[in-house]
């Protein structure tokens, strides 16, 4: 009788591999399930900073503005929020360079929200430049400002969450 | 008539009390197995999902990996019930359970796709794994997967699709003449990459080519005909009402309860090893008896066209007959009795996944992933082995009647009648419990709603043939609009709500199109949502339901607001643009 067959009628051998075969996927699946798919982000603590999606990534300023220019005039939060305006500096190798935004809460995040530099000499996010100074805006409620940590830039697949406090 | 509700009746309560009689002896290898099976089924989606961001293609690898460790489970569990039961053929296949794995696989898994398994399977991944992507910022695997972004893409996706699609053939070929297991077993992986691969990719080929096709003359032509051949056919709103019914309410239910037990017990009929007569076979004997044969050239084409449709013609079909023939030979009660008993375990599985779900909790954002193998081991363990269980107990019960007691089957006729009238009253009655996979919540036209981590809010319901934008734009029609404003809020990530208008049976979408809600973590967004009504559901009670997109389809809460009477204006404002507020 091959190995495979005397295990087969082992009813204890089944279900004891099973069960801990069970056990120990299950607590994989725990783990790994609820972190994201993509890379978990690399944490820059505040001033510093980190390397993701190829390039060099440090937060600037973290600052709220109660209105942000939109062409030749301005535009107003809806009521009761602020906006809040991330500027940080990237650098990198590449030929061009395209990243997104997210600003962090307590347990919650904001996307960014399309505006104009307030800034002139500062690009949009990564608009496809390779280095520079970048500008993101976000649309927040005015109570939430007091729990805002800071912003996460992804680039490509990989991630970089810049720590600070709005000034 | 009444005799064979009786008969019916004991060959139900029969079957569950051996059911529940040979689950409990088998306790361990089905538990055992059937974790196995949820561990590759599960672990498969993980791995999907953590190789989605970076190598998207690798996804079919995975599922595939997956799909072959949950089935070969499966077969060994099955084969284990059948060899209890009595009923498995050991002759003329190696008893080694490997082999017994390497020669079921392919003739299981065919079945398994052909009965739409498969797509479940895809399905239910595809769900879990964009759900993780789109709660922690991953890629867009399925657009990731499409092949009809470009010419290049499209041609690598088809001629991917005709290897697997050859590269199976070779190995299933070279593992009948090697007697080689891995070969076998190998096999079973590369046709489980060709049918993912067709489901989660070429499919968008497929749309792509009617998409193409719509928009050429032809289509027209084509309609022009139907226009002239049927046009004249003027049918009464009943008929087309009670047609409307039957072909797309009551025929999929009813094709639901019997299609998952009947291509099961085709399942159970490739593991114990009935006899099969392949096309091949029939073919063969097809071509003895012709005195003069095709020539040589001729023949050798043939031979390769039956090579590459008959086996997969066989597979689904004929398994499905040859275990079908010896249950009904043993006749019509026991057929309906497992049709029934297999269907009334589903459904204890379903009823006791939504208390599970009720009493632990509905979860919400990330919870939905985490808790999704936990939810999944009712059905995947509890529910299916019991199912196995039952499946050898069919099979044992078919040979103890046909061949001790061999029934005597007085008028076939009304006995199959009768079986097939209690299977679509049973289908029938499962229509009647739909509404008990929703959770729902009563709300009240200006009252909030909590629904998971969102709260929404029906209000100013009102009707009109015309809508007025803020800029004073007018839109008329010759039904009626029923506007109402929907306001949601959250103070974490939450998930977008769906509005839906249902008048008694009739259910309306949004008119724009646009149903999905959602507001940014502390903020309430607010706007018109219209529905584009028959006038005369105005008169009946009209019900708005918000319902979340969530990747769980039963116990989701849903909130139901009822409308007031509502008497049609000439135009009332209509302002489409959400409009947000903190708070």
């Amino acid at each position: 009788m091959s190995r495979l067959s005397s295990f087969l009628r082992s009813p204890v051998q089944v279900l004891g591999t099973a069960l801990a075969c069970a056990v120990v996927f299950s607590l994989v699946w725990v783990a790994r399930a609820t972190t994201g798919s993509a890379p978990a982000p690399v944490v820059v603590s505040e001033g510093g900073s980190g390397a993701a999606g190829g390039a060099t990534w440090r937060l600037e300023a973290l600052a709220t503005l109660d209105e942000l220019p939109s062409g030749l005039s301005v535009t107003e939060p809806a009521p009761g929020a602020v906006f809040v305006v991330a500027t940080f500096r990237y650098d990198s190798g590449l030929d061009t360079l395209y990243c997104t935004a997210r600003l962090v809460g307590d347990g919650r995040e904001w996307n960014a929200i399309f505006s104009t530099p307030v800034d002139p000499s500062a690009s949009s996010g990564c608009d496809g430049r390779p280095s520079g100074t970048g500008e993101v805006a976000f649309e927040v409620p005015g109570s939430a400002v007091a729990e805002l940590a800071g912003i996460e830039i992804r680039s490509g697949a990989e991630a970089v969450r810049l720590l600070g406090r709005v000034q | 008539m009444v005799a064979t509700v009786r008969a019916l009746g004991e060959e139900f309560t029969r079957l569950l009390g051996r059911t529940a009689a040979m689950w409990w002896r088998m306790l361990p290898w089905l538990v055992g197995f059937t974790l196995f099976g949820w561990v590759g089924y599960y672990g498969s989606v993980l791995l999907g999902s953590e190789v989605a961001p970076r190598w998207p293609w690798l996804v079919v690898g995975s599922l595939a990996l997956g799909v072959v460790v949950q089935l070969a489970a499966i077969v060994a569990a099955l084969r284990l019930v059948v060899l209890r039961a009595g009923v498995a053929r050991t002759e003329g296949r190696g008893s080694a359970p490997l082999r017994v794995l390497s020669q079921t696989m392919l003739p299981f898994l065919a079945i398994y796709a052909a009965f739409g398994f498969i797509d479940d399977y895809a399905r239910d991944v595809v769900t879990v794994v964009v759900g993780r992507d789109s709660l922690f910022g991953g890629s867009d695997l399925l657009s990731a997967l499409n092949p009809a972004g470009s010419l290049a893409a499209a041609l690598v996706v088809l001629a991917a699709v005709a290897g697997l699609f050859l590269l199976r053939r070779i190995l299933e070929r070279a593992a009948e003449r090697t007697g080689r297991v891995w070969l076998g077993l190998v096999a079973a992986f590369v046709e489980a990459c060709f049918t993912l691969l067709l489901l989660l990719s070429v499919f968008r080929l497929v749309d792509q080519f009617w998409l193409w096709l719509n928009d050429r003359e032809l289509s027209a032509w084509i309609e022009a005909l139907q226009a002239g051949l049927f046009g004249w056919l003027r049918l009464d709103q009943v008929v087309v009402d009670a047609w409307e019914f039957l072909s797309q309410t009551a025929w999929p239910v009813l094709w639901d309860l019997l299609s998952q037990p009947l291509a099961w017990l085709a399942l159970a009929g490739v593991v114990a090893g009935f006899q099969f007569a392949t096309t091949d076979d029939l073919i063969d004997r097809a071509g003895r008896r012709t005195a003069a044969g095709p020539s040589s050239a001729l023949r050798s084409v043939s031979g390769v066209a039956r090579e590459i449709l008959a086996g997969d013609l066989d597979a689904p079909v004929l398994p499905l007959w040859q275990a079908f023939r010896p249950l009904l030979r043993a006749g019509w009660p026991l057929l309906g009795g497992f049709v029934l008993g297999f269907t009334v375990i589903d459904w204890a599985g379903d009823l006791l996944v939504e208390e599970v779900v009720r009493r632990a909790g509905f979860p919400a954002g990330a919870d939905v992933i985490r808790a999704a193998p936990f939810v999944g081991l009712v059905p995947q363990v509890l529910v299916l082995g019991l199912q196995l269980a039952l499946l050898g107990v069919t099979a044992a019960r078919a040979a103890e009647i046909t061949a001790v007691e061999r029934p005597r089957i007085a008028r076939p006729g009304i006995q199959a009648a009768v079986v097939i009238l209690t299977c679509i009253l049973v289908a029938l009655s499962s229509l009647a419990t739909t509404g008990d996979e929703e959770a729902v919540v009563t709300g009240s036209p200006g009252e909030p709603v909590a629904l998971l981590a969102v709260t929404g809010t029906v209000a100013e319901p009102r009707a009109a043939a015309s809508l007025v934008d803020p800029g004073g734009a007018g839109v008329t029609t010759d039904l009626v609009f029923v506007v109402v404003t929907i306001a949601v809020a959250q103070e974490r990530d939450g998930v977008p709500l769906v509005a839906e208008l249902r008048a008694g049976d009739r259910r309306y979408d949004p008119w724009d199109g646009r149903s999905g809600m959602l507001a940014a973590p502390g903020f309430t967004s607010r706007r018109d949502v219209a529905f584009e009504v028959d006038p005369a559901d105005l008169a009946g009670p009209l019900v708005v339901r918000l319902v979340p997109t969530v990747a769980v389809s039963r116990g989701i809460p849903v909130a139901e607001v009822a409308l007031p009477g509502l008497q049609a204006s000439g135009a009332t404002s209509y302002d489409s643009l959400a409009r947000t507020s903190a708070g």
